[in-house]
């Protein structure tokens, strides 16, 4: 029964990789600016982060690299992105689909303090492709830290959920 | 002008759901990119951009409940 469980797991790992890779590769397409790009998350992203995981601006105190390693054993169907600049980290984000997969949510996501470029634009381009390959119709970003990040949401198309306490986007 | 957008939109919409997941996420990406090229510059990201949820501690929370807010 464990054998069966792990090589279930196995496969969904390799197929929900799959559509991950998908989703990126074709949110980099339609992105078309030279020297930014997206990708999944490496060992390359957890090296970049160390150069701003102390920065003094930083709002949350999140070690990504740990948690990550828990995010990925627990949910294979998960989301997970990096923007770079160069061979600059813009940030990360990581989601989940809800239970029946109507959703798609992105239940953490942060910026680099030290960089200018968009990180939500860039975040969810990716996290629609992904959505829609799942046949999501809806995703949510989780727990905004602030009242500036709900209204810089709110401003990008999203309906704040007091209940949830997540900003809602319907892709269908 | 407002509710020709509505409209635009509104089409755009519904020729979208008769396309595979495939060509529905490849057009709906082309509006998106074209839109975040439109609007470059005209609402700046906040300082220090982030979501989610943490502990007492500020660290993060590895939420392993489901997530039944489905459609």
């Amino acid at each position: 029964m464990a054998a069966y469980k792990l090589s279930m797991r196995e496969e969904l790992e390799r197929r929900y990789t799959e559509l991950r890779r998908q989703s990126i590769q074709m949110a980099n397409e339609a992105l078309d600016l030279p020297d930014t790009r997206l990708a999944l998350v490496d060992s390359a992203s957890y090296t970049a982060f160390r150069h701003w995981e102390n920065h003094p601006n930083r709002k949350v105190d999140w070690d990504w690299p740990s948690s990550w390693i828990s995010w990925k054993l627990k949910f294979p169907k998960r989301f997970e992105s990096a923007t770079w600049a160069g061979n600059r980290l813009v940030g990360f984000a990581m989601g989940r689909p809800t239970y029946h997969a109507t959703g798609l949510r992105l239940d953490y996501i942060e910026k680099s303090p030290e960089a200018g470029e968009p990180h939500l634009d860039l975040t969810y381009l990716a996290l629609y492709a992904y959505a829609t390959l799942l046949g999501a119709t809806h995703v949510k970003i989780m727990h905004p830290i602030n009242s500036d990040v709900r209204d810089y949401y709110e401003h990008k198309g999203f309906q704040y959920d007091p209940k949830s306490d997540s900003c809602i986007r319907r892709i269908i | 002008m407002k509710d020709k957008i509505k409209d635009f939109n509104t089409a755009h919409d519904e020729k979208l759901k008769g396309l595979s997941k495939e060509e529905r996420a490849k057009a709906g990406l082309k509006k998106l990119a074209q839109q975040m090229r439109a609007e470059k510059g005209k609402i700046k990201e906040p300082e220090g951009l982030a979501s989610g949820k943490s502990d007492k501690d500020g660290k993060m929370i590895i939420d392993l409940d489901k997530d039944h807010d489905d459609e």
